[in-house]
């Protein structure tokens, strides 16, 4: 979620919420001799604010489920979920009076860290990544589809090698292309050696580069040391293998950029990869918390 | 006059005249050579044929006017293929004036003529010197022409001898008026003058395509066939097929005894009699074919092999069960979209199929397959043998455009239209669905059945409104001009659609021109009548002022709508044609395809958007239904079952037959054909058997169900980062381009 001007309301929000919150709290944790508690009236309140924030930030998940059903936008729920969850760990602490309690609640509240941290560096790298997908992979596919691009590549690759592979001597020979002003005469010998040069480099780089996955040491590997690469070979082979490699080289570069695209992609997903499991089991253990602490503990005190 | 052939007269007052004696009640405007025929009197003429405009050149057909219908006898002859009936007129064909002057022109014509001509040479049927051997014409005493005008070879299969000319005009109005080719016209001057091909080419450099309606059209061995041509008729699978008739054995077959022997003989091989035992196939609905089929003796079932829902995939059998495809009708799963018909059109005379059991079967005498022989549009149904040596003549589309223009042909065809198919083409129109069997009976004369050619105008805006439209054939094109000169499709009409309603129901003008996209057969139905039927029927006039109400106020929308932007990569990419744009945002866009998700959760399980597209600047624009100005994929469905709706949204409905035409139509693949494999009921046997198809699926704008504030396609509304959104082209032009703030999502409909 892109945090810009339509964010203002619902930070105001959370901010104004916070400021009464803390007013409230001071106080209240200044006048009670044994310090603040969760079991306390204002403790209990602080909980039930805060529960109601974790729940509804929560909720999103199941929101995303039922896509078209008349909920609210779900740019709405997403802002919800950011403001409020954020604003849910201060309250919570509020109830907890700044102590992680026994295993349960200590568990409870590192479990709430590791989320809420999770979901700050999700929202830090939405306003980051995408912009840089954007710039620094023009030739973007749909994510799932990568392996499938990464076929029509090689395969495009290959239909431009193989007619430069099967060239005869002779016809090698007919077809060289003296560079204007040029007053050697080339050899034939040496469009034969320019049509081996060509494949011994698309078998050497180009192609292991163009698999599913690439060494990070490779030469084609950044765009720099591909451009070094190919303006190198550029120079020894013969002018009329150019245009080829100049499409080799085309082929390179998406290649490169859609792994710059996955790369950036796993960024841009990967923490939900922590942040989802550790909210449902924060959701679970906070519940049983509840329940446990409603039913056993002195309320009031 | 209406329509493209020329001497139909409009239907109308009806007038009284005397031709030799004899008694000719005619409609107005009808010519008195037209009459005549009526009357079984014969008017020779040389330069005037049945499916061309008069000109009058030849004034062969000269007749005298006795009394004008105002008492006066007329000093001059008058041409009769050009000349109106009057009211009370007499006219007489035969007086020593008109003998002695029809003469005297048909001698100084074949003074020049070469006797015999090469027509007359091979087949005995040159009009002019038939109509010199009739007039006793041995020797014309007039001096014949000093030179030759030359012979023209060059064409593979048509010959020019410009001697035999007589610069009637036929030829050039064939291939104008007719063909639309523009290729003849006429150079020279005096006695030199002579028709000419394009700039005066040979006709084989000529840009001539070889249609043969010159050919055709002339009536001495000016333009005769040459030999060369070759045809064969393939089946819908390209394979050729039966054994073709020559043109003697054509020529006997009583449906084409009236064609002119020259065109058969050029056209060997474009008929082809089939002889069909019960339960073999004809024709595949959705293959494209280009044969039309006459039922010559026996009969076939006609039925659409596909069932009548929509595919919805289900994932609902638990976390581990596979998504499964269901066919639900419109009884078990109603969506707004659907039009709720109770006829299917299809491609043949014998009438539209029950939505409910879509199969028929016809006869001897009935014509299968014209649409898609002569529109190239794909079978809009199968059609098997349902009896053993059941006969049908498999014609090419040349064949079949002649055998259309002969009268006789015609008349069978359109009688045999008001007797079958129109009831039920009348009641698949919504608003005519409570027509009584006697109002019908009481139409069913006094309907026109009007052919229109490709391009050819039916009405236009501003003209007064006289008749309303029922498309019986083809497509017609519905677009409205606005006061700064621009302009604006407002929607394509295909079989079982109207028009024509807004003019006559409010203040009697034109509303927009009206024009054939391809041959186009209408119902025509006059001002007359069809006021008659909403003096007699207030509940139809009522539905069809709501129904014009709307069609006004989405007009209204449409037009409102931002027009062109003329700029470079917009026009290159269609994008100024667009009016509903899903645009993502990819600086906010985090790939997370919810917008995809919902889309496929709002239909059925089948999204109808791609997040891929083309790129400006930060923006994307998916792959999904652009709602364009010009609704291509509306052209061509042989079963009508693609629409526009009123809120700019494409509907595709259940008895789609999966020809895959508009997702071959649609330039920018935003239709896509959805597999399915389900148990089917067959029509024809009764019997449960697994059915593999295809179903076209396009979106919709989430016709059923616009959400939030906006009516939000599910796409926008179910986008957690308000990246998605939907702008029509000129919004997205003012981002682009002027770097205006973007607009907001437009209302899609209100």
């Amino acid at each position: 979620m892109l945090i810009d001007r339509r964010a203002r309301g619902w930070i105001t929000v959370c901010v104004a919420i916070f400021v009464a919150a803390t007013a409230l709290y001071i106080p209240y944790a200044a006048r009670r001799p044994s310090g603040p508690s969760g079991a306390s009236w204002p403790g209990l309140a602080y909980a039930a604010v805060g529960s109601a924030m974790m729940l509804f930030a929560f909720l999103l998940s199941f929101r995303k489920k039922v896509r078209t059903m008349h909920l609210g936008r779900a740019y709405y729920w997403m802002q919800g979920h950011v403001w409020f969850g954020l604003l849910s760990y201060p309250i919570i602490l509020y109830h907890a009076g700044f102590h992680f309690g026994g295993m349960l609640t200590q568990i409870i509240m590192w479990l709430f860290t590791a989320v809420i941290v999770s979901g700050i560096v999700g929202v830090l790298v939405q306003q980051w990544i995408p912009t840089r997908m954007l710039r620094d992979v023009p030739a973007e596919t749909i994510y799932e589809q990568i392996d499938h691009v990464l076929e029509q590549l090689r395969s495009e690759a290959a239909a431009l090698i193989e007619p430069v592979t099967v060239r005869q001597p002779q016809e090698a020979f007919d077809l060289e292309v003296v560079p204007a002003g040029a007053t050697a005469v080339i050899a034939p010998q040496r469009a034969i050696t320019g049509a081996a040069m060509l494949a011994a480099f698309y078998q050497r780089e180009v192609r292991s580069f163009l698999e599913s996955r690439f060494a990070r040491t490779a030469a084609l590997a950044t765009e720099q040391s591909s451009n070094a690469t190919f303006a190198a070979t550029r120079q020894e082979l013969p002018v009329q293998f150019h245009q080829t490699l100049d499409d080799l080289q085309s082929i390179v570069d998406e290649r490169r950029q859609l792994e710059r695209q996955r790369c950036l992609h796993h960024w841009l997903h990967g923490w939900l990869l922590l942040h989802v499991p550790l909210s449902f089991a924060l959701m679970i253990l906070a519940t049983v918390h509840a329940v446990m602490a409603l039913r056993f503990a002195s309320i009031g005190h | 006059m209406n329509g493209s052939t020329p001497s139909v007269p409009v239907a109308g007052k009806t007038i009284t005249l005397w031709i030799d004696g004899q008694s000719v009640s005619v409609p107005e405007s009808t010519t008195i050579w037209e009459a005549a025929r009526q009357a079984g009197i014969a008017i020779p003429a040389l330069c005037h044929k049945e499916d061309l405009n008069p000109v009058a050149v030849c004034r062969a057909c000269v007749v005298d006017v006795e009394d004008n219908g105002s008492g006066r006898a007329e000093p001059l002859l008058a041409a009769s293929c050009s000349r109106p009936c009057a009211d009370k007129m007499r006219i007489s064909t035969t007086t020593p004036r008109c003998q002695d002057a029809r003469k005297t022109l048909i001698e100084l014509l074949l003074a020049e003529h070469p006797r015999p001509c090469r027509r007359h040479a091979e087949n005995h049927d040159c009009e002019l010197e038939l109509l010199g051997e009739k007039l006793g014409i041995t020797q014309p005493i007039y001096t014949p022409r000093a030179f030759s005008k030359g012979t023209d070879f060059s064409n593979f299969s048509i010959a020019i001898d410009h001697s035999a000319c007589i610069l009637c005009d036929r030829c050039v109005r064939a291939c104008s008026d007719v063909a639309h080719n523009y290729v003849i016209g006429r150079m020279g001057k005096g006695s030199l003058t002579s028709i000419s091909f394009d700039d005066n080419e040979p006709m084989g450099q000529s840009s001539c395509v070889n249609c043969g309606w010159c050919m055709i059209s002339c009536p001495t061995g000016a333009i005769t066939y040459g030999g060369g041509a070759q045809t064969q008729v393939t089946d819908d699978q390209g394979r050729k097929i039966g054994t073709p008739l020559d043109a003697e054995e054509i020529k006997q077959i009583p449906l084409f005894k009236n064609i002119n022997i020259q065109f058969l003989r050029r056209s060997e091989g474009a008929v082809v009699v089939r002889q069909f035992n019960k339960g073999e196939v004809i024709c595949h609905q959705g293959e494209f074919g280009d044969t039309a089929f006459y039922i010559d003796d026996g009969e076939v079932d006609i039925f659409i092999d596909t069932p009548m829902s929509h595919v919805r995939t289900r994932g609902d059998g638990g976390l581990f069960k596979r998504v499964q495809s269901l066919l639900l009708g419109r009884d078990d799963d109603h969506r707004r979209g659907d039009d709720q018909r109770r006829f299917v059109p299809i491609d043949a005379t014998a009438g539209d199929l029950d939505f409910r059991k879509p199969i028929a079967r016809v006869g001897s005498g009935e014509l299968i397959g014209e649409a898609a022989c002569m529109n190239h549009q794909p079978r809009s149904a199968t059609v098997v043998a349902a009896r053993d040596g059941t006969i049908v003549l498999v014609m090419l589309r040349n064949v079949l455009d002649i055998l259309r223009r002969q009268r006789d042909f015609r008349k069978k065809m359109d009688e045999k239209y008001r007797q079958r198919a129109l009831d039920n083409h009348l009641r698949s129109v919504a608003e005519f669905r409570d027509l009584p069997d006697d109002f019908l009976d009481y139409l069913r004369q006094r309907v026109e059945l009007v052919s229109y050619n490709p391009g050819e105008m039916i009405c236009r805006q501003g003209e007064v409104a006289d008749a309303f439209y029922l498309v019986r054939m083809g497509h017609v094109k519905v677009f409205q001009s606005f006061a700064d000169g621009q302009g604006m499709v407002m929607s394509y009409l295909s079989r079982s659609q109207y028009f024509g309603e807004i003019g006559l129901l409010h203040g009697g003008l034109r509303t927009a021109t009206c024009s054939a996209l391809d041959h186009v057969e209408v119902v025509r139905i006059d001002r007359t009548e069809f006021e008659e039927m909403l003096r007699r029927f207030p509940q139809i006039k009522q539905r069809l002022e709501q129904e014009a109400a709307a069609r006004q106020q989405a007009n209204l929308e449409r037009a409102g709508r931002p027009g062109d932007v003329t700029l470079g990569q917009f026009i290159d990419q269609g994008l100024y044609q667009a009016q509903s744009l899903l645009v993502l945002d990819l600086e906010k866009c985090t790939r997370c395809d919810e917008c995809v998700r919902a889309c496929a959760q709002a239909h059925d399980g089948i999204t109808r958007l791609v997040r891929e597209g083309l790129r400006y600047d930060k923006y994307l624009v998916a792959t999904s239904c652009r709602s364009c100005r010009d609704p291509l994929c509306l052209v061509g469905c042989p079963v009508d079952a693609i629409h526009r709706k009123k809120d700019l949204q494409i509907i595709i409905e259940d008895h789609c037959i999966g020809c895959h035409n508009c997702a071959n139509q649609c330039p920018y693949g935003n239709i896509n054909m959805h597999p399915y494999k389900v148990e089917f009921t067959s029509l024809l046997s009764g019997k449960k058997e697994i059915r593999e198809g295809e179903k076209a699926t396009v979106c919709d704008l989430c016709d059923d169900q616009c959400l939030g504030e906006n009516d939000d396609p599910s796409c926008v509304y179910a986008c957690p980062h308000d990246a998605a959104h939907r702008v029509d082209g000129q919004s997205f032009f003012d981002l682009q381009v002027l770097g205006g703030r973007a607009t907001s999502e437009k209302r899609q409909g209100s």
